[in-house]
């Protein structure tokens, strides 16, 4: 192999929940009822690949997955099929010491760190702990490296002993950010991190991230359904509807032209500030259920574009003239 | 009462809303003056903690104990409804007035089908009418605000609908009566981008149409910016900026409003440091003397420390600013 793997490999991973059957509902089968589980494909065959400290955005609505994606990708979850490869390894799901060190290298940031942190625990032992636990540092270190790692994120390592609730939204943020950082990641998976702040505070946190970024190498997973956030962090951006990957390019050549009929209408109705007395006219339909999607091209009950073929045939993600991929019968016209 | 063409649908003078304390009353909002015209789209923007929120609830006479507004004028079509009794305050509230919060369950009822909540809105302000002109009405208002198949969906529950579509139920609710004025808090900030869309849409075309006042409250700029005709922007609970929504957002004249729009990442090239305020909103009972937001500003200076007017810097643009953002740039 001459080239380096890349940091993140996603191949083909699935994940789907079903419902289990009820006592009930088992036993009307039994009797010959035509009763199903019904699964949800959260993520239906979906691939990307995170490069040494890359910054990939992954945009989309509620239900499109990228919230199961990001968790597989961080390890929390298993995929139903396909792997997701760290550096050319599949990431184990057993307790292996080397499964434990690549899960290390993962980690992921929340959105409201409020539900992500123990209420009981106090600051110094919450950033701490994972260090201590998977003896990242010496154990006589722990102190001075629970120091420097709220020093990288600015806070003020004289509050330690405080708990959760005493810090304000923008502070608790950055707490998470220091537990994920304990660990020496390499990746880090930001699951909706800057949604829950305030304008002002936003832009300190986005600001934190990319610097830590800069200094540290890290490769970042960057979930959001905020589209100006994305542009703004990601070199090379996602977009998934209901599942599936519709859309994939750098950030420049996505925001500048988007391809997909879905990226078109995400990208035209996000509000901007220099849009002014708008004649709100927006694309029809609500987000279809996941637990059943419309036919062929998921997005073909919404799509200005629609024709016959997409309501058969399920859209390949393919590549076009500008190394970018999409997932449209269009282009093929 | 019918009011001249030229009353504004909603004047505010001076409004303060405080909160008793163990430490004392502490004022949430203050000197907050607005005007809303028929037909109006007006938005109020600010952070958490700046009191938008709880300049809504003010209008609206939804204020509870321990927090209680403590003086001003809230002008609806010329009637003080600080002034008027409890049983004209609940006529008007639903009829005239009427407000849509962010989360739609903080108005709808878990356990009760649309059609009855909905009928009720309409008889608890007119009992003259029939069942079946009030499913009528019913039916119109959830087809007026784009729910698919309105005539089957009044006898949903709402947690058979979806959040975008609980919230047009919201919407059509707050509609029902033809209020004059609708204030939203937050309406669509829980919801996706194209979802947004569609109910902004909605919004608009009502406005235009039956002329209905609206205040707008949210902290998102851009939203504001397709949407209202003027904005008013809050900080500490005052109203630092208002002007007509080009002349803020173009040339802001508080350095608080010029942050903002700064710190919104369309506003940067891509891969740079934003723009950011340093610091953070003070909480309520340790708002700094004076200008709330001189200890975040970089043109802070002595003088900041006393109390500072709301005055008019340019012709319909106020900023409460002492050195506001002229020329000098």
């Amino acid at each position: 192999m001459s080239e380096q793997p890349p940091v993140i490999e996603v191949c083909h991973v699935s994940r789907r929940f079903s419902r289990r059957l009820d006592l009930v509902q088992r036993v009307a089968r039994r009797l010959g009822a035509r009763v199903h589980e019904r699964t949800v494909h959260a993520v239906d065959d979906v691939s990307l690949t995170i490069g040494e400290g890359e910054a990939v955005g992954l945009v989309g609505e509620s239900g499109c997955g990228k919230s199961t994606l990001g968790r597989l990708v961080a390890g929390i979850d298993t995929p139903s099929a396909g792997e997701v490869r760290f550096r050319g390894q599949p990431v184990a799901q057993d307790d292996s010491e080397a499964a434990r060190r690549t899960a290390l290298k993962i980690q992921m940031i929340f959105q409201d760190p409020l539900d992500s942190l123990n209420p009981r625990h106090r600051m110094g032992r919450i950033v701490g702990e994972g260090a201590r636990y998977h003896r990242v540092v010496p154990s006589g270190e722990i102190d001075s490296h629970v120091d420097t790692v709220l020093e990288q994120v600015g806070l003020d390592p004289s509050m330690k002993s405080r708990f959760p609730h005493q810090f304000s939204g923008g502070q608790r943020q950055r707490i998470g950010i220091a537990r994920a950082l304990a660990v020496r990641p390499e990746v880090v998976v930001c699951d909706e991190s800057v949604a829950s702040l305030d304008v002002s505070i936003q832009a300190q946190i986005i600001n934190l991230f990319m610097r830590l970024r800069a200094e540290l190498g890290l490769a970042y997973l960057f979930i959001s359904h905020d589209i100006g956030v994305v542009r703004h962090i990601a070199d090379r951006v996602v977009v998934m509807y209901l599942g599936r990957v519709v859309e994939e390019g750098p950030t420049k050549t996505l925001f500048d032209a988007p391809n997909h009929p879905y990226t078109q209408a995400l990208m035209s109705e996000v509000p901007r500030l220099d849009n002014r007395h708008v004649d709100f006219n927006p694309i029809t339909g609500e987000i279809p259920s996941p637990l059943d999607p419309p036919s062929g091209c998921h997005f073909h009950p919404r799509c200005p574009h629609a024709h016959e073929r997409c309501r058969m045939e399920v859209p390949r993600l393919k590549r076009l003239a500008d190394g970018r991929f999409s997932a449209c019968h269009l282009n093929d016209a | 009462m019918v009011a001249p063409a030229s009353m504004p649908t909603l004047e505010v003078e001076g409004l303060e809303t405080r909160f008793i304390t163990r430490r004392g009353p502490v004022p949430a909002i203050r000197d907050i003056s607005l005007t809303v015209n028929k037909g109006e789209i007006v938005g109020l923007v600010g952070e958490s903690g700046s009191g938008k929120s709880v300049t809504g609830l003010s209008i609206m006479g939804l204020i509870e104990a321990p927090g209680e507004v403590s003086a001003g004028k809230v002008l609806l079509n010329g009637e003080d409804l600080r002034k008027v009794s409890r049983r004209r305050l609940r006529q008007l509230r639903g009829d005239r007035i009427a407000m849509v919060f962010q989360d739609p369950m903080m108005t709808l009822n878990p356990v009760l089908r649309i059609r009855t909540q909905m009928v009720e809105a309409i008889h608890a302000h007119d009992q003259s009418v029939g069942a079946e002109a009030a499913r009528q009405r019913c039916r119109d208002a959830l087809a007026q605000v784009g729910i698919p198949s309105p005539e089957e969906r009044l006898d949903a529950y709402p947690h058979q609908f979806s959040g975008g579509m609980r919230q047009r139920v919201a919407i059509a609710i707050a509609l029902l009566n033809r209020p004059d004025l609708i204030i939203a808090d937050e309406p669509t900030t829980a919801l996706d981008v194209t979802i947004q869309a569609q109910i902004l849409a909605v919004v608009q075309s009502l406005c235009r149409e039956h002329g209905t006042a609206l205040i707008w409250i949210t902290h998102d700029l851009s939203v504001v910016a397709g949407l209202a005709e003027r904005i008013y922007v809050m900080y500490g609970g005052c109203v630092v900026e208002q002007g007509g929504v080009d002349a803020v957002l173009d040339r802001p004249l508080h350095p608080y409003t010029d942050g903002l729009i700064r710190s919104v990442p369309w506003h940067n090239e891509p891969g740079r440091p934003l723009n950011q305020i340093r610091g953070m909103v003070p909480p309520l009972d340790r708002m700094p003397k004076g200008c709330r937001f001189w200890p975040r500003c970089d043109r802070a200076t002595e003088g900041c420390r006393a109390p500072v007017a709301l005055d008019e810097i340019r012709t319909g643009q106020r900023a409460r600013c002492i050195h506001p953002l002229v020329e000098s740039r």
